[in-house]
């Protein structure tokens, strides 16, 4: 055990440590002596290096600066998910050692023991008043066995129905007197247990199967946990804490059946009241000596430390009387300082948690899966599989949560009794898209599609399922908040129907409409039906305040002209309608008319509406898939793994950089080059070697000018030869020409002047250019390293 | 201007040439076609145009009751008149004519673009009834004074000015005067005011505008105390305890008394008095706040009955449109198979079948109504009752009230008497001190007059109560009776459309069925 790397604290035991435990010796000799029917106390058990140490000074009050780490509750989630679970050798007997916090950290594996004692020491350093407890507990808490609890994610969170009705308004509809066989009810009545009794039986034997065989060692299973005592950080009541899963419980829950001996970095109290009952009617107050014995008397306790910081500035004014009393007080051991090195928790272990990134638990009919983030390239931080039986063979649901992903994906959910999978997005993605809900990705299922609210078309919500489509709208300007529409049956929602001819398929749109006050209801539409296949479209009028009946009018559209047929004129058979009201004045067959005519244009407006909202369907599905081929992830700067990542990829840039550079470098052309090879010259190069390579270089470059300029001329008199033919030809045969064939020529004229120019432009350029160019080499030359100190002359 | 310095004769706007123009603008579609076979009603037409016609005098536009935009543009017109009938008009164009004046524009309430351009007018007026004016085009006119322009301020929604070719225009900072003071607009002149200009004009006319906005201001201040002060007497009037806050009741008591003057200069009358004042005005404070109260509850109690009525209704409305709901499904079901079937045996059984189910629907709808109506009477009654004894509770009360006003009429009078006689006795005895006036010596040197102008006083004083507390107890009575008959004939009215609808459609059910059974006729 004993290892070189630990500190010098961690090898040898301090004079005052010495002391202590000599004192620790005796008290437990005595305890032994006169309480010979309690097991040992937990005192001294020996540490990473082989060295006797006391328990409470393995406690270190640690700060840390993560701010997750400032309250219990992120303390006691780090120290439960960062270290996994190593059972005790014996599940009866103490454990004979207990490593520091510190290595703990190290190797992520600790006992109950050292789970509690990391535990207690992140929260003395955030100043709970936290002690550790030497117990015993049941079966299920010591080996972290939560598969009889309900995962805490599964519990939908119930909406509480909140009624409407704040005061009940007297005038309302007065219940009718039911007339009901008093002989009857008492039947019911009597019939009513004996089903009950049947539901119960039928419940049994589900909870047969989770009955456990009942533990053997029952009230002897060692475990230690953590006490946090009223009084600090504004915490109202005791409670414990369970570092294994780091969940709170109140001082009397059923788990914990004892406790023998609780310690804080000061002072080491044993249990001396009954706890046959199990811990619930404990009573902590520790300066009680009858009730808690403790192990240094007159040793400075939390509690005077708190109450001496509340009246610190009380006294200040009796400070000096305080002081000379303290004197007068005998001098107490006191307990001596940790010999635990620096627990030091990083970002990067925070970011991490689990040992290796990952872990599983296992719980009621559920298993959670947590990772940490960026462990998995798509996002995936908690997977929730929930079983239909016990033994965790069938799945019933798989729920995933997900984060930083860049399609904005943070919850999938799959159903695996009705196979539907539904996906829920955080704002500001793609087509607004919040929650998706399917059966299969293809464009043929079923999907329920709900948007956010910032859509220009103010659509909430989107069924699509073969046949039918149906929208949901909210707070529209034209006060449309549903519309339904029905295909044709064995039509697919594929690229060639939609865009063969897509009037064809729709038989039918519903759209319905609220209220607008400011029409009266006999002309506001609640409801149009477009029968595209009849050719019909039925208008049903709002329900005035007083009627049954709602106004009707159903259109039927006069037939377009065709090739045959003139276009059939408009005439009031077309209408039926039904108007409520006694005035009986007919409506103008012009205004019906003017009415038909918008009728259908909305139609056709409709109708392009509802072919957008497919192709918005496909494009959505499309893009989803797109996506889920192609995950991709944000990855955040503020995080390590971001930061990490963002400090490769700008390292790995710069060395791309570099790269490019020196390869620009190496290929900087050496204009020398082809003459050194041909002229045999090697390095270094002598004065007439140095003139003549220049000379030579120069009059080579010249060549090349006068070349390329005789290159450009030469292309230019073709051009013109060229067009000169045309022209005569055009003109012999000017008389008899096509008008398409003049195009042609006119057109290859233009084309022939436009080349002749650029060439001539070209070749003046040239001219212009090539005693500068040649003025360049020359410098260029001069300059060469190799050529310059003999050129200098 | 060739239509101006032309050949053509000045023409008379008579019926021919406007049934002309409403025939020309038809369209010539299909549209067109039916309103021509159904004949055009003017009363009916939105727009008319009758520019470069000639037109002398606007006549003959009173059928055109609903008209919108009238065009006017390009005539002789000398005078604006016969617009009247025009009250829907929104759009009216009278640019390009000889008018002087503006006139005859007071029924265009609804007036939002108006264009007088290129006429005569040298003073803007006659538009204070335009308060939907947003258009306003009078460039090339003759206006003259820059300060007629700012009659236009209090039209609130004007943001388009057109004053270009007026002489005003040309002064020097025209279009900085306008838009300093019209902060609102947004076109002057057909170009866009840009902010900076804005801007600087209200800096360059800041105090003017300043100055006139105060005005403004306080004018409208003033207005906003009236109508709240005219809100507040309705609020009193509502609750049937107007002018008994304070001591006007008292007042009023006290008016035509001359008698109670003269006697006020008696010794302890005075006294007598205020200690009355004191006492009504306490009293009638009391009833001031449990007329607003009782008013409050009566209207809390309206409207809780209102909502719960409306609810009801909603209610049974709903489950009308179910069981119609139903119906029309079935029904339409029934009618594709009409359509199909070719046997005529086998239709006239289903036409049967069709006809029970129009009645069975006609007994439910009939039955849902009853049941409406039945709920609805009996909440009514509640209401009635609820009523009735808030309003008797309230009568009570003010009856009470005016009781203790009677009494303290009494007693004044008594001690007034007890007075008068022990003065009468001094003056008869002619121990009274020289502090007397001489006016009140004469009054008391005859005793009967001064017990008759006491008596008189004390009558006239006890009727102006009464007739206070019957004003209170008969209004407040009068209310109930007609809030309750309203609400009862409401009731009876929507029973009586509710059947009548319900029998119209089953009519309009059965013939749809009848096309059926004859489908030859």
């Amino acid at each position: 055990m004993a290892d070189s790397s630990c500190p010098e604290s961690h090898r040898i035991n301090s004079a005052a440590q010495i002391r202590l435990l000599t004192f620790a010796n005796n008290f437990q000799r005595q305890f032994s002596h006169m309480y010979p029917d309690r097991r040992p106390l937990l005192l001294f058990p020996t540490n990473e290096c082989g060295v006797q140490k006391f328990v409470s000074t393995t406690l270190r009050a640690t700060a840390t600066v993560q701010p997750e780490l400032f309250t219990w509750e992120g303390c006691a989630e780090f120290a439960a998910s960062f270290l996994s679970l190593e059972p005790l050798d014996s599940p009866i007997d103490l454990p004979s050692y207990l490593f520091s916090p510190a290595s703990v950290l190290k190797t992520q594996r600790a006992t109950c023991f050292e789970f509690a004692t990391l535990l207690c020491s992140l929260l003395l350093g955030v100043n709970y008043d936290a002690y550790c407890v030497s117990g015993y507990a049941d079966k299920e808490m010591c080996l972290l066995d939560q598969s009889l609890q309900d995962c805490p994610l599964l519990d939908t969170p119930v909406q509480s129905v909140i009624s409407e009705e704040s005061q009940e308004n007297k005038y309302k509809e007065k219940p009718q007197r039911s007339l009901k066989s008093h002989f009857m009810t008492q039947e019911e009545q009597k019939k009513k247990p004996s089903a009950e009794a049947a539901l119960l039986e039928n419940l049994k034997p589900d909870e047969q199967g989770e009955q456990r065989p009942v533990d053997r060692l029952r009230g002897l299973r060692l475990h230690c946990w953590v006490l946090v005592l009223s009084g600090s950080r504004s915490v109202q009541e005791n409670f414990f804490i369970d570092p294994l899963t780091g969940i709170s419980y109140g001082t009397a829950a059923a788990g914990f059946l004892g406790i023998e001996s609780v310690w804080n970095n000061h002072n080491y109290y044993v249990n001396m009241q009954d706890c046959r009952s199990g811990c619930s009617d404990m009573v902590y107050d520790l300066e009680d000596v009858n009730m808690w014995e403790p192990l240094l008397f007159g040793a400075t306790s939390k509690k005077q430390l708190i109450h001496e910081a509340l009246n610190k500035n009380l006294y200040k004014m009796t400070q000096d009387v305080q002081e000379e009393l303290e004197e007068l007080e005998e001098q107490a051991f006191e307990m001596p300082r940790s010999w635990v090195s620096d627990v030091s928790i990083t970002k990067k272990d925070l970011e991490t948690r689990w040992p290796g990134g990952h872990k599983l638990t296992r719980y009621r009919k559920a298993e959670l899966e947590r990772f940490a983030p960026y462990l998995r390239p798509n996002g995936l931080i908690t997977r929730l599989v929930s079983y239909k039986d016990l033994d965790c063979t069938e799945v019933l649901l798989v729920k995933e949560w997900y984060q930083h992903r860049t399609d904005h994906l943070e919850e999938r959910e799959v159903n695996k009794v009705d196979n539907a999978t539904t996906e829920r997005f955080k704002r500001g993605r793609r087509f607004d898209l919040l929650f998706h809900r399917y059966e299969s990705l293809t464009t043929d299922g079923a999907h329920e599609m709900k948007f956010s609210s910032i859509r220009v078309d103010n659509l909430v919500q989107r069924l699509v399922s073969p046949g039918e489509m149906t929208e949901t709208f909210e707070r529209r300007a034209d006060s449309l908040y549903y519309r339904r529409v029905n295909f044709g049956r064995h039509v697919q929602f594929s690229e060639e129907h939609v865009n063969s001819e897509p009037a064809t398929r729709l038989l039918q749109v519903v759209e319905r409409f609220h209220r607008n006050s400011s029409k009266p209801a006999n002309e506001d539409v609640a409801e149009r039906v477009f029968l595209l296949a009849q050719r019909r479209i039925e208008v049903t009028y709002h329900l005035d305040a007083d009627t049954f009946i709602p106004s009707h009018r159903s259109f039927i559209k006069p037939r377009e002209a065709t090739e045959q047929k003139k276009a059939e004129d408009f005439t009031q058979d077309m209408v039926s309608s039904f108007m409520v009201g006694l005035s009986d004045t007919p409506v103008k067959t012009l205004i019906l008319y003017e009415m038909l005519v918008s009728l259908m244009k909305d139609e056709e407006m409709v109708v392009h509406q509802i072919e957008e909202s497919l192709k918005e369907v496909r494009d959505i599905v499309s893009c989803r898939e797109e996506e889920e081929g192609d995950i991709q992830l944000f990855f955040s700067p503020w995080t390590t793994t971001g930061a990490a990542r963002a400090r490769s990829k700008r390292q790995e840039m710069e060395r791309q950089a570099a790269e490019e550079q020196s390869w620009l470098h190496e290929n900087e052309k050496d204009i020398l080059a082809p003459l050194l090879m041909r002229l045999d010259i090697t390095d270094p190069l002598s004065a007439d070697d140095a003139k003549e390579l220049h000379q030579e270089c120069l009059s080579e470059f010249k060549q090349k000018l006068v070349e390329d300029a005789n290159l450009i001329q030469e292309r230019y008199q073709n051009e013109t030869q060229e067009l000169q033919k045309k022209q005569q030809w055009y003109h012999q045969n000017q008389l008899d020409m096509t008008e398409q064939q003049e195009d042609e020529y006119q057109t290859y004229c233009s084309d022939r002047t436009l080349q002749i120019r650029v060439a001539m432009r070209r070749l003046k350029m040239h001219q212009e250019e090539a005693p500068l160019k040649y003025q360049a080499l020359d410098e260029r030359l001069r300059e060469d390293p190799r050529l310059a100190p003999h050129l200098l002359s | 201007m060739s239509w101006q310095c032309g050949a053509a004769q000045p023409i008379l706007m008579d019926e021919e040439l406007v049934q002309k123009a409403v025939d020309e603008q038809t369209p010539r579609d299909q549209g067109g076609r039916i309103a021509r076979a159904e004949g055009i009603h003017l009363n009916e037409v939105l727009t008319i145009r009758l520019d470069f016609k000639h037109i002398l005098k606007i006549d003959n536009l009173w059928d055109f009751t609903s008209l919108t935009r009238l065009y006017l543009n390009n005539n002789f017109i000398e005078r604006v008149e016969g617009l009247d009938h025009l009250a829907n008009l929104t759009w009216l164009n009278l640019s390009f004519n000889r008018i002087e004046r503006i006139e005859g524009l007071e029924s265009l309430r609804k007036l939002e673009l108006l264009n007088l351009s290129n006429n005569r007018i040298s003073v803007i007026e006659n538009m204070d009834e335009l308060d939907n004016l947003s258009h306003f085009f009078i460039s090339n006119n003759l206006l003259e004074q820059l300060d007629n322009v700012l009659s236009l301020r209090k039209f609130k929604k004007l943001f388009d000015l057109n004053l270009s070719g007026n002489p005003l225009s040309k002064e020097d900072g025209y279009s900085y005067f306008i838009a300093a003071f019209f902060p609102n607009l947004t076109c002057l002149d057909f170009r866009l005011l840009s902010e900076e200009k804005k801007k600087e004009a209200s800096i360059k006319h800041y105090l003017a505008v300043e100055k006139m906005r105060q005005e403004e201001l306080q004018k409208q201040q003033a207005d906003d105390a009236e109508q709240s002060r005219k809100a507040e007497l309705q609020l009193h009037t509502d609750a049937f305890v107007e002018f008994l806050n304070g001591s006007n009741l008292f007042k009023s008591m006290f008016k035509d008394d001359p008698e109670a003057e003269t006697l006020r200069c008696v010794t302890g009358v005075a006294h007598l008095l205020q200690t009355f004042e004191q006492q009504m005005g306490e009293l009638c404070e009391q009833l001031f706040e449990i007329g607003l109260a009782e008013h409050k509850r009566r209207e809390a109690e309206v409207n809780s009955f209102l909502s719960g009525h409306t609810k009801l209704v909603t209610d049974y409305q709903k489950k009308a449109s179910q069981v119609l709901a139903e119906f029309e499904q079935q029904h339409q079901e029934r009618m594709v198979e009409f359509r199909q079937l070719s046997d005529p045996d086998k239709l006239q059984v289903k036409i049967g079948h069709c006809n029970d189910a129009i009645n069975q629907l006609s007994d439910s709808l009939m039955s849902l109504e009853l049941k409406l109506n039945s709920q609805l009477e009996d909440i009514i009654k509640e209401l009635d009752i609820n009523i009735s004894d808030m309003v008797g509770s309230f009568t009570e009360t003010v009856q009470g009230i005016f009781a203790q006003f009677r009494d303290l009429e009494d007693t004044y009078h008594q001690n007034v008497r007890d007075i008068a006689l022990a003065t009468l006795e001094k003056v008869a005895s002619d121990s009274v001190g020289e502090d007397m006036s001489g006016d009140v010596r004469w009054l008391f040197t005859d005793k009967n007059m001064v017990m008759d102008a006491l008596a008189t006083g004390h009558d006239n004083h006890l009727l102006k109560i009464s007739d206070r507390e019957t004003q209170c107890v008969t209004r407040v009575e009068a209310w109930k009776v007609s809030l309750v008959k309203g609400i009862q004939d409401k009731e009876l009215k929507r029973n009586h459309k509710c059947i009548a609808d319900t029998l119209k459609y089953m009519d309009h059910l059965r013939e749809q069925l009848d096309e059926f059974q004859w489908p030859d006729l």
